[in-house]
């Protein structure tokens, strides 16, 4: 049995978005512990926050139309500059998804809803994050949640 | 009107220890450097208390040298009668 579309999803988008050139391998899905700069920066997070499901049939099992909400947080510390960092890492991040995604040999489409900037003059250096949502549609069988149709 | 002295409060050979301001000048700080989570990055907050007679407000922005590591005064806080100020404090 496959994983969950949700997860299938979230594994495409890591995969999709790791090795770009400013946060390299530093690709992190659902991250709960904070970021180690020796290690960790600049980095990206990757959530799948919340999914609005509607039947679109009337017969079980249900087609379900999923609209999942992915967040994908481009986290930096720099002394100067820190701004066009993220402003960098969302540029590599929008043209990484501009196609979509491809699971199962089904291409994905991705929307882009826009962006939140955080900035933080505490701690021992400037650091920020940039925060991009996305939204994606996923159908499945009510009864079969880890197929993608 | 009162003066106070602040010598005893920073004193080295209790909490503070000494720091080169400006390139020159030898200051007695209270150092701190706790651990802070900043938008989800794992860090620590380096900040200063000094005498705000050692540190003057046109000190934001100039280095402030501390066991070995230069920092760069980013923000000058006046504590209560303004006789002590606590230095934000960002690494180079």
């Amino acid at each position: 049995m496959a994983n969950h579309v949700r997860r299938q999803l979230r594994e495409a988008i890591a995969s999709a978005v790791t090795g770009l050139t400013t946060t390299g391998a530093r690709v992190f899905q659902s991250r709960v512990y904070p970021l180690q700069p020796a290690t960790d920066l600049p980095g990206l997070r990757i959530f799948t926050t919340d999914e609005q499901a509607v039947p679109d049939t009337i017969h079980a099992p249900a087609l379900i139309d999923r609209t999942v909400q992915v967040r994908i947080e481009g986290v930096a510390q720099a002394n100067s500059d820190l701004d066009d960092t993220l402003d960098l890492i969302a540029k590599e991040v929008e043209i990484a998804l501009a196609s979509g995604v491809t699971i199962s040999g089904k291409g994905i489409p991705l929307t882009y809803l826009g962006c939140e900037i955080t900035l933080n003059g505490e701690g021992e250096k400037p650091t920020g994050s940039i925060a991009l949502s996305y939204e994606a549609r996923l159908f499945n069988l009510a009864n079969a949640p880890d197929v993608l149709l | 009107m009162m003066t106070e002295d602040l010598t005893s409060f920073f004193d080295t050979g209790d909490f503070a220890i000494a720091a080169t301001y400006d390139g020159t000048a030898t200051v007695n700080i209270i150092f701190d450097n706790a651990y802070i989570d900043a938008v989800g990055i794992s860090s620590v907050n380096p900040v200063a208390y000094a005498r705000a007679s050692d540190i003057p407000a046109a000190g934001v922005g100039k280095n402030l040298v501390v066991s070995g590591i230069t920092y760069v005064i980013r923000n000058r806080e006046p504590q209560d009668d303004g006789a002590v100020v606590l230095l934000q404090l960002e690494k180079q």
